[in-house]
């Protein structure tokens, strides 16, 4: 199994604060996968690593084997990354966005390049920082593309779109991956997209992995526990809780289930992929209002 | 990456392109009017021969050619700014790119980070270095007929010619872009670059440049007028300092000055002034620095100029290739 992508401890600090931390993943080739974790995650910071903008400050990274840093002139070439930005030249036209394209890559597929502006309607004597968000992040996904990558890596590229938008861009990615079967790590929010064109899913939290692998494993592992009010210690001394939620009377816990759940007072009941996000997603949020609320008392305090 | 280079640029390189034009046409008409002038008032030929025809008969006529271009020439103190603006030109296109993370489509295409700095930023200081090139030469032909008369020592003249006007094309360059990487804000950063290169250029002009040598000394005779100058310094020769000094030789500041001649009534009067200084046989001092030193203060100062804008160049690659992801 080649290994499209490989990071082992990896860590990243700005100034002093870890925007990733301890970060050990395998991306298998071939996989569509997806990234997801609450904003301020890591995700980006794991994406900039992988493409080489960013330098770890600890452990390493490989894509196909090699430092995105230090055998650049190698990994560039097979690495397509599409930002959260979508960063182009604005004052360039998209004939001449796609003609730097050429410039800059060995094997350009001008063809391709040419082909997808023409169906999408895209005209090409206009400016690049005229055009529309939807077409503009089409333009930034094209110079991607057209470099025939073998690791596909886009940072929230959907964020700002309309949802026509979003599926277009999405169309043109799928597209691509059906007729390349290149692999693509995708990060986004937008949690029903990602159930639909992705087969592997990397889950982000705290600055940590919380689960990575294949999307079909996913679902199966986890249970929604709604039971009478409770603390949820006796089941998490067997199984891991990933969310909890407490009315009055009632109690509902998501947990990554290790084996059966066999206490009665619960009510196990199977769960969807987007309440498993979410639940993480909101856990993340959690954790993030209780760091800060501890920090506030630490400083009232001091 | 050359075509993106120059596409990026082009804008830019055609907006100096006009500028060049016109300042290059004014200082054409105006640099032929001079010249034709100077050789057609026999200047040229008055100052070559000894000094005291100099005093007699080519004073005069330097005179009226200052009375006529002399304006000119202090109206170019203000292309002092040129390698400043010209640097603005050359560099924004890249202040943009930081400012819009345009860098980061290019370092993710098969180009890596090294060659794209070498390329861009390669690209802009070798346009500098062009450019410093063309604005000595030109500059050095117009001040001409200034120079052969006030020699080129002084700041006026100084500035423009040799090999300084380079140097300072390049820190210009070097400091702007430094700004660009660091503040990631196009305006702000054209901002800071000039906020930090007027006060670079005048203290080392005024601080620094008078000290690059030991000025020399020399003092009036006692027994009267020397030719061309009371104390003997020549007219390309750049006077540092000046004042008086008694018979001992020890020189006398402001305030010894006005014990020694206290101004009467209070009311200023130039001429009792300088009868009294006479009277007590004070004499004049000027410290200077010779014109034969004129390359040697161009080496030096090109050399500060140079080193600097080399760390600059170092800070912002490293900035660059570190910072900026």
């Amino acid at each position: 199994m080649t290994l499209a992508l490989h990071a082992d401890h990896l860590g990243k600090r700005y100034g002093r604060t870890w925007a990733l931390r301890d970060c050990t993943l395998d991306l298998p080739a071939g996989r569509v996968a997806a990234l997801i974790g609450p904003n301020g995650a890591g995700q980006s910071t794991l994406l900039n690593l992988a493409v080489g903008l960013a330098d770890p400050s600890a452990g390493t990274v490989a894509v196909f084997g090699l430092s995105p840093r230090g055998d650049a002139a190698a990994v560039l070439p097979k690495i397509g990354f599409v930002g959260q930005d979508r960063p182009l030249y604005p004052g360039l036209t998209v004939a001449e966005t796609m003609r730097a394209g050429l410039m800059l890559n060995p094997r350009w597929d001008a063809d391709y390049a040419a082909d997808r502006m023409r169906r999408l309607g895209i005209p090409l004597d206009r400016k690049v920082g005229k055009l529309s968000g939807g077409q503009h992040s089409q333009v930034a996904l094209v110079m991607a593309l057209a470099k025939r990558p073998e690791l596909m890596i886009l940072d929230e590229p959907v964020a700002a779109l309309d949802p026509l938008a979003r599926r277009e861009f999405l169309q043109t990615l799928m597209e691509a991956v059906a007729a390349d079967g290149m692999t693509v790590l995708l990060s986004s929010h937008i949690v029903g997209d990602l159930e639909r064109i992705c087969d592997h899913l990397i889950l982000m939290a705290e600055g940590e992995v919380q689960f990575a692998g294949e999307l079909d494993r996913f679902g199966t592992s986890y249970r929604l526990l709604v039971g009478p009010r409770a603390e949820p210690a006796r089941v998490a001394r067997v199984h891991h809780v990933v969310h909890e939620r407490h009315t009055d009377r009632q109690t509902t816990l998501l947990v990554r289930a290790n084996g059966h759940v066999y206490d009665a007072c619960w009510d196990v009941r199977e769960v969807g992929f987007e309440e498993i996000v979410l639940g993480y997603l909101d856990r993340g949020r959690r954790d993030a209002a209780q760091a800060w609320d501890a920090r506030a008392r630490e400083e009232a305090s001091a | 990456m050359i075509w993106l280079t120059w596409r990026l640029h082009r804008t830019e390189t055609l907006l100096g392109t006009a500028l060049l034009t016109i300042i290059g046409l004014f200082l054409t008409i105006t640099g032929l009017r001079m010249t034709s002038a100077y050789r057609e008032m026999g200047i040229a030929s008055c100052f070559t021969g000894t000094q005291a025809d100099t005093v007699f008969t080519c004073l005069p006529l330097s005179s009226a050619f200052f009375n006529r271009f002399g304006q000119l020439d202090s109206m170019v103190a203000w292309l002092n700014f040129l390698p400043v603006v010209l640097a603005m030109l050359l560099a924004t296109p890249l202040l943009n790119e930081f400012e819009h993370g345009s860098f980061r489509m290019t370092w993710t295409q098969s180009i890596t980070r090294a060659r794209w700095v070498a390329y861009r930023i390669g690209a802009v200081m070798v346009m500098a270095l062009l450019l410093g090139l063309l604005w000595r030469t030109v500059m050095t032909w117009w001040m001409g007929p200034f120079s052969a008369q006030r020699g080129r020592m002084e700041a006026d003249y100084f500035s423009f010619q040799g090999t300084v006007p380079i140097a300072y094309m390049l820190v210009s360059v070097a400091l702007v872009l430094a700004a660009g990487a660091i503040l990631r804000r196009t305006i702000p950063a054209l901002a800071a670059a000039l906020v930090v290169y007027l006060p670079l250029r005048l203290g080392i002009e005024f601080k620094l440049r008078p000290h690059y040598r030991e000025p020399l000394t020399a003092i009036e005779l006692a027994d009267g007028v020397r030719a061309g100058s009371t104390t003997g310094v020549g007219l390309h020769d750049w006077v540092v300092t000046s004042g008086w000094v008694d018979q001992l030789g020890n020189r006398l500041t402001e305030t010894d000055i006005l014990r020694l001649c206290p101004p009467d009534g209070g009311a200023p009067n130039p001429a009792g002034l300088d009868a009294c200084i006479r009277a007590r046989g004070l004499l004049r001092y000027e410290e200077y620095q010779p014109a034969d030193r004129f390359w040697q203060f161009q080496l030096i100062e090109t050399a500060i100029y140079l080193s600097l804008a080399a760390g600059l160049i170092a800070l912002t690659v490293w900035w660059i290739t570190r910072k900026l992801a």
